[in-house]
């Protein structure tokens, strides 16, 4: 057997719920420190099999993909821990083990099996995150987060079953989409990873979350489902598409989205998108481009996620329409939040830049031109939206008065400790670029690509400054947009509600219609043998009232299970 | 001036550097030799891409607003 890194964090989050609270938090941060240890001593080549009724299950087995996810997820938690470094209520502590642990458990999974039952701890170990903010619209977000989770769970394990009737094997390998096993595989690993009109849970239940537990959530469950895509789906063309969707249409709706961690969901999708399409792409540079970018993402998409989940800590507020002018009293978050945004729009220097250049260059090397403008498009795009608006909006702009402390001393160490690793990776990239699936000779930083990347993203900032100076710049307004949830959260109800409506109406006319036929028939009725009704009577009684339950039970279960 | 207006006066001058950067970085499209033959390769190219790519982001999203915006409390 070996020391599996799941089994360091479960056992670590075993000992978190026993211990008191004034040593939680040690023990908390004591766990993912080991599990990295730990991780970086497996032998390369360690494999542990079980045997169990006849499938031989996997609980571990590594290989350079899965070792990067596996050294990214124990530095997220190491990162999100000393972040949340003031949360005291045990549900979040714990699960700040166990979430992390469920996605080293999908990393490290050998079988589709595994990998379903730590997918489904994953989807529960994130709750917690969400439902302790302690309002009735968290909670409610949390139990709609749940049901896209556990129908993702559902899928996988129902593509499992169907992938082991055809074939008999439950390996995590690459797939193919002619096996039907596989089209629900992919539906499975498509909700995780924000597919379009299968995201909204994402950008509906993370900004709900507490200010520590967005942080969490932003790293975990869309990269697991990065790697399970790259896992088994690399070099599917479909993916090209879906990542450039992915990447161009959530960042419209960050520009005009209110709540600043929203946007960053949003942002979430666009990067997710860069790393979907790498995917889709399949080549060598392409895949090592898209593992770099999850690298990078969860790194500088944390940082900006503690820098507005500090701001809601400070304020209570996240609505750029209420922000703005914090940098007076918030410097030092002001400051690494501008690390963040340069990291994400990928400016030379900062670690955004290698990994979406990587796949921008795997696009061009394939003659994909069109998806490459697309996505030349979306790189301006989030520089407007995350590497400008988020800063611009909390910090600086119009005085919103607030003057808040700083962020406490813990937040600005865990922010500071993700900001020097985007400026670490950004300037030196050889040592995570060592560590990619593929050994493939990419030169980073040759003149003309480090000009065209500025130029790009200097007027970016040209046209922002000029809508700005023109008027013309959509002013941050109090509001909600209607994205994909509109069908379930409006559109569904409202038919459903028509629906039951009408069926009461018409049961009453029908009850009215039958009760009067019966009273008109009981005079009737009474003239006729008794004997002769007796038997049929009984009979009929029993079958109509279990017909009657079984209606019953059908349109109640259709009415509360919605 | 009218969204900046808050600002400090300083920001006046620092649009200035900045403009005059941007006027530079087109500049060393003169200099740079550029990869391979694409039809992209042509005189400041992505400094226009760029700035077209954000002024229609932002018309074309504030237009979302129209028929998408409403009420902080619609699904309450």
């Amino acid at each position: 057997m070996i020391n599996a890194p799941f089994l360091i964090l479960y056992a670590g989050a075993l000992a978190a719920l026993l211990t008191p609270a004034s040593l939680r938090r040690h023990v908390l941060l004591a766990v993912p420190v080991a599990g990295l240890v730990n991780l970086l001593s497996i032998s390369p080549d360690a494999v542990w099999q079980i045997g169990l009724f006849g499938l031989d299950l996997v609980p571990f087995t590594m290989d350079r993909l899965s070792f990067i996810f596996g050294v990214l997820f124990h530095v997220a938690a190491i990162i999100g821990i000393i972040f949340s470094w003031h949360v005291t209520d045990r549900p979040q502590q714990v699960a700040a083990l166990l979430y992390p642990g469920s996605a080293l458990g999908v990393v490290y999974a050998g079988d589709l099996l595994t990998m379903f039952v730590f997918w489904e701890c994953l989807a529960l170990a994130s709750v917690p995150f969400i439902t302790a903010r302690g309002t009735s619209r968290a909670v409610r977000a949390a139990i709609r987060y749940l049901v896209f989770q556990v129908l993702s769970g559902v899928l996988l394990l129902t593509g499992a079953l169907v992938l082991f009737y055809e074939t008999g094997g439950i390996d995590v390998g690459p797939m193919d989409l002619d096996h039907p096993g596989a089209v629900f595989i992919l539906a499975a690993f498509g909700i995780k990873a924000a597919f379009p009109m299968l995201h909204n849970w994402l950008t509906d239940a993370y900004p709900e979350a507490t200010p520590s537990g967005a942080v969490f959530l932003s790293a975990f469950t869309t990269k697991v489902a990065v790697y399970a895509l790259a896992r088994t789906f690399a070099g599917l063309d479909l993916l090209i598409y879906v990542g450039a969707i992915m990447a161009c249409f959530p960042i419209f709706y960050a520009v005009i989205e209110n709540d600043l961690r929203r946007v960053l969901g949003y942002s979430m999708i666009n990067q997710i998108g860069f790393m979907v399409c790498g995917v889709g792409i399949g080549t060598e540079l392409a895949i090592n481009g898209a593992v770099a970018h999850a690298f990078n993402d969860v790194i500088f998409k944390g940082l900006l996620m503690m820098t507005m989940g500090a701001v809601l800590f400070r304020t209570g507020e996240i609505r750029g329409s209420e922000l703005g002018g914090l940098f007076r009293t918030m410097p030092g978050t002001a400051g690494l939040c501008l690390v963040g945004a340069a990291s994400i729009s990928a400016f030379p220097l900062f670690s955004g830049f290698v990994s979406k250049s990587m796949v921008m260059s795997a696009l061009l090397a394939e003659h994909h031109e069109l998806v490459w403008l697309a996505m030349l498009f979306a790189s301006a795009g989030v520089f407007h939206h995350a590497g400008i608006k988020i800063p611009y909006f909390a910090f600086f702009a119009h005085d919103s008065g607030k003057r808040p402390a700083e962020a406490p001393r813990h937040m600005l160490v865990a922010m500071s400790l993700a900001a020097g690793l985007c400026v670490f990776i950004g300037s030196y990239p050889w040592l995570l670029y060592g560590h990619l699936p593929f050994a493939v000779d990419y030169m980073p930083f040759d003149v003309p690509h480090v000009v065209e990347q500025v130029q790009l993203l200097f007027f970016s900032a040209l046209a922002f400054v000029w809508l700005q100076l023109a008027g013309l710049y959509p002013p941050e307004l109090k509001s909600t947009n209607l994205d994909a949830e509109w069908f379930y959260r409006k559109a569904w109800p409202a038919f459903y509600g028509l629906l039951y409506g009408t069926a009461v109406t018409l049961g009453s006319r029908v009850r009215s219609v039958v009760t009067g036929t019966v009273a008109l028939m009981i005079p009737f009725l009474r003239r006729q043998s008794y004997d002769l009704l007796m038997p049929w009577h009984v009979r009929g009684m029993v079958l109509i009232t279990m017909v009657f339950l079984a209606g019953l039970l059908a349109v109640l279960y259709l009415h509360r299970g919605f | 001036m009218k969204r900046f207006d808050n600002l400090s006066p300083g920001l006046g001058k620092w649009l200035k550097v900045f403009f005059l950067l941007c006027g530079v970085l087109v500049l060393l499209d003169l200099v740079v030799n550029k990869h391979g033959e694409h039809w992209w390769n042509f005189f400041g190219f992505f400094a226009w891409y760029g700035f077209a790519a954000c002024v229609i982001l932002v018309l074309v999203a504030t237009w979302m607003r129209k028929p998408l915006m409403r009420d902080e409390d619609h699904y309450d």
